[in-house]
């Protein structure tokens, strides 16, 4: 037992060494901040703490009465929307075809209580739809909580003394970047990135062990394929949370990212590395024995995931749906973790990506045995 | 040589009990059969040879032998220990040389010594010794703490070799050892493990060259695809081409009605004839004592006799005539050529 710890340590310390001792690690470092100093800059307005339109987005309502409240609520920003009526539905749909107005609200006439109008994947559809979700949200909430008024107003309180005046409404809070600039989101999202490629290049190197015959001289020496496997894994992780300790502070030096609460930044990233590191042994055991493929395979899977989970195409000009449908993939799930802590979050409020991420960890971790066992038959 | 081998055996014998016993050894990789029935001892202070093509099933054996993969049926013991069912055990007592450069080209040679040697378990101080030893044995002092990615390749083997002795295993495994590189690190490694041999060392080594089993051996086996097709000392291998020894002649155009004569030779005469490239073969199966009636029925024909010599069989003709094709191809033989 003390004989596989040693051995463990020994050959996670030498993978770490190998990656971190590596010319490469100097573009693992370096692309990402270059990347972020771009993006930082050039999507610098689309933020929501800075982020105003040029001129408020004219928006047309036919509404009925009982919507006033809605109107009201869209008023109270008038940097950002001004509100029109219009005689009925019709007029308003025109108006957007138009382009008289960049976007309408109009009463429905099914089920659904009203139908936000405006081009698709824009702007001011995800605003403006964001906005009116929350209202109704809100004035659900307030009807319910009519009823018993025994607790009432401190949930108000808190939820309005709470947020920052440069908001739209207090309803824009409800999307995750609010608050955040796009210095600290873009360090953010690709942190999540690179942390993976950081991590893989463990993986990688165990890989070529196997190519060079030098697996078979470490197995040889008395070393289990648990204890081998579980110091590729560990030096994953070491490697994916190492560089996100680095990075965090190059971005603070360099762009003044403040990374919040301390313990909920370590716990977010220690259950990140593991989910990172696991889906590298997954790719592994799934993939032949070859360094370069399971590099490239790396590569490829990782900027996919970064994109579909906001790394580098930013939430804020997603689709409300299409980042809706991949906010359970596991990078997304750090990504919102860490905006929720650099806006503020301490560990209880960060939770729920916690366990996400140490449940994914786990289920690609079985996979990945469960993988090995049947691929990887021959071996002992 | 001879005298080599039959030192060897005699060691061997005067040691008792083998190092290495390999029963029975199967393995197949779904409808492919890698090995196929492997059976041999080797003694302390003796050098076995696995002798085989490509394909033929001598890394599958070595990693069988190493613990890493189970045989369908078969077992290994190395001193004793099953390395089915005591692995670590056998382990602890052999050095294992992989067919692949197993070193870290980033590392120096000192650095990859210390990786192996800490997972080996052997303790700091007797660490730097051992290393210090090994580096000397295979002849790195000088360039031990250079890093591996400017090593020749011959430098790099005789690393990959010396990595394989650390911890002072009483059994080597080499795995083509010498694939690839220069003839004096070649003839360095060859005699390194002469001398590891003659320090009571059991060796299995692993080769398609035909002159390294000559060169090392007393014993061995030759296979092809998983089968053993020869096994036994070498010199009892030698004869399994019989008492057979080949009559060689040189056989330039022109000089004869070529089709006629050789058709006519080969209805006289009762064993092989076959023409090659400028070259008349003629196999004698029981020995040179048929060469005077051969010659004389060539001189019958006219055949000028000029630069004809008898060769005696080696392991190559062995692995000719029991599979009917080269143990090599002609790239691979050139680099087997010795210094
Ligand atoms: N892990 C494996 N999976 C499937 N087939 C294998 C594996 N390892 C070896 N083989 C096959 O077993 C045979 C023997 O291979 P090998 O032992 O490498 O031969 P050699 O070392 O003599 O060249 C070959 O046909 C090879 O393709
Ligand atoms: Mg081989």
């Amino acid at each position: 037992m003390t004989a596989s710890i040693r051995q463990m340590g020994v050959i996670t310390a030498h993978l770490i060494r190998k990656v971190a001792f590596n010319p490469a690690v100097v573009w693992l470092i370096a692309m990402p901040l270059v990347i972020i100093y771009i993006l930082g800059i050039t999507m610098h307005g689309l933020f929501s703490a800075e982020f105003t339109p040029v001129k408020p987005y004219r928006i047309v309502v036919a509404l009925p009465e009982e919507a006033g409240f809605l109107v009201e609520r869209i008023s109270r920003a008038p940097k950002h929307f001004a509100v029109e009526e219009a005689r009925d539905a019709q007029e308003a749909r025109q108006a957007v075809f138009q382009r008289q107005a960049d976007a309408a609200i109009v009463a429905a006439d099914g089920d659904e209580p009203l139908t936000v109008i405006a081009p698709p994947g824009s702007i001011v559809l995800e605003m403006l739809a964001g906005v009116v979700q929350a209202s109704l949200e809100q004035e659900a909430q307030q009807v319910a909580a009519a009823q018993p008024p025994v607790e009432n107003g401190s949930r108000e309180e808190s939820d309005t003394g709470a947020r920052s005046a440069g908001a739209a409404d207090g309803a824009l809070s409800a999307m995750p970047w609010e608050g955040v600039g796009s210095f600290e989101y873009f360090s953010i999202g690709l942190i999540v990135m690179f942390m993976a490629f950081a991590s893989h290049s463990a993986m990688v190197h165990c890989v070529q062990d196997r190519s060079t015959g030098a697996y078979l001289r470490i197995r040889a020496l008395g070393v289990t394929r648990a204890v081998y496997l579980g110091a590729g894994i560990t030096s994953g992780m070491l490697l994916g949370a190492g560089f996100s300790l680095v990075m965090a502070v190059i971005t603070w030096t360099l762009f003044r990212v403040v990374w919040g609460n301390a313990a909920a930044w370590a716990l977010m990233t220690i259950a990140g590395a593991a989910s990172v590191a696991s889906l590298s042994f997954l790719l592994t055991a799934l993939l032949p024995s070859d360094p370069k493929g399971v590099e490239n395979a790396g590569g490829t899977v990782y900027s996919l995931l970064a994109f579909f989970g906001g790394s580098t195409v930013p939430l804020t000009i997603m689709p409300r749906w299409f980042s809706e449908i991949f906010s359970w993939l596991p990078n997304r799930k750090m990504l919102d973790g860490y905006l929720k802590i650099v806006k503020g979050a301490g560990v209880k409020e960060i939770e729920q990506e916690l366990f996400g991420l140490a449940a994914a960890a786990l289920i690609m971790l079985g996979l990945a045995w469960l993988v090995v066992m049947l691929l990887k038959r021959e071996e002992v | 040589m001879a005298t080599h081998a039959a030192v060897q055996e005699a060691r061997g014998q005067a040691a008792g009990d083998p190092s290495i016993v390999v029963e029975g050894l199967r393995k197949s990789f779904g409808k492919n059969v890698a090995v196929d029935g492997l059976s041999f001892t080797v003694h302390p202070g003796e050098i076995f040879g696995l002798l085989g093509p490509n394909g033929a099933g001598k890394s599958t054996t070595l990693s069988i032998m190493a613990g890493l993969i189970r045989p369908d049926s078969g077992d290994v013991k190395i001193g004793g220990h099953s390395v089915i069912r005591e692995t670590q055990r056998a382990q602890r007592l052999m050095g294992v040389v992989p067919q692949g450069l197993a070193v870290y080209e980033e590392l120096t040679a000192a650095q990859n010594l210390d990786y192996f040697a800490k997972l080996r378990g052997i303790e700091k101080k007797r660490r730097r010794q051992e290393i210090e030893e090994i580096l000397e044995l295979v002849g790195l002092s000088g360039v031990a703490h250079r890093k591996v990615a400017q090593y020749s390749g011959g430098m790099k083997r005789r690393l990959n070799v010396g990595i394989g002795l650390l911890g002072r295993p009483r059994v080597l495994l080499l795995d083509e050892p010498t694939v690839g590189i220069d003839p004096q690190s070649r003839r360095h490694i060859l005699d390194s493990v002469r001398r590891l041999a003659e320090s009571g060392m059991a060796v299995v080594y692993t080769t398609h060259y035909m002159e390294e089993v000559e060169y090392l051996c007393s014993r061995l086996a030759i296979i092809d695809r998983g089968r053993v097709i020869a096994h036994g000392p070498i010199d009892e291998v030698r004869a399994l081409a019989g008492d057979a020894v080949v009559l060689r002649l040189p056989f330039p155009r022109g000089v004869l009605d070529e089709a006629a004569k050789v058709e006519s030779l080969q209805n006289t005469l009762p064993m092989p004839v076959e023409v090659t490239s400028g070259e008349l073969r003629i196999v004698l199966p029981q020995g040179s004592r048929q060469a005077p009636a051969v010659i004389e029925e060539l001189q019958r024909h006219g055949v000028p006799l000029d630069g004809m010599r008898l060769e005696s069989p080696n392991l190559e003709t062995v692995f000719l005539s029991l599979t009917g094709k080269a143990l090599r191809d002609g790239k691979a033989a050139e680099e087997g050529a010795m210094a």
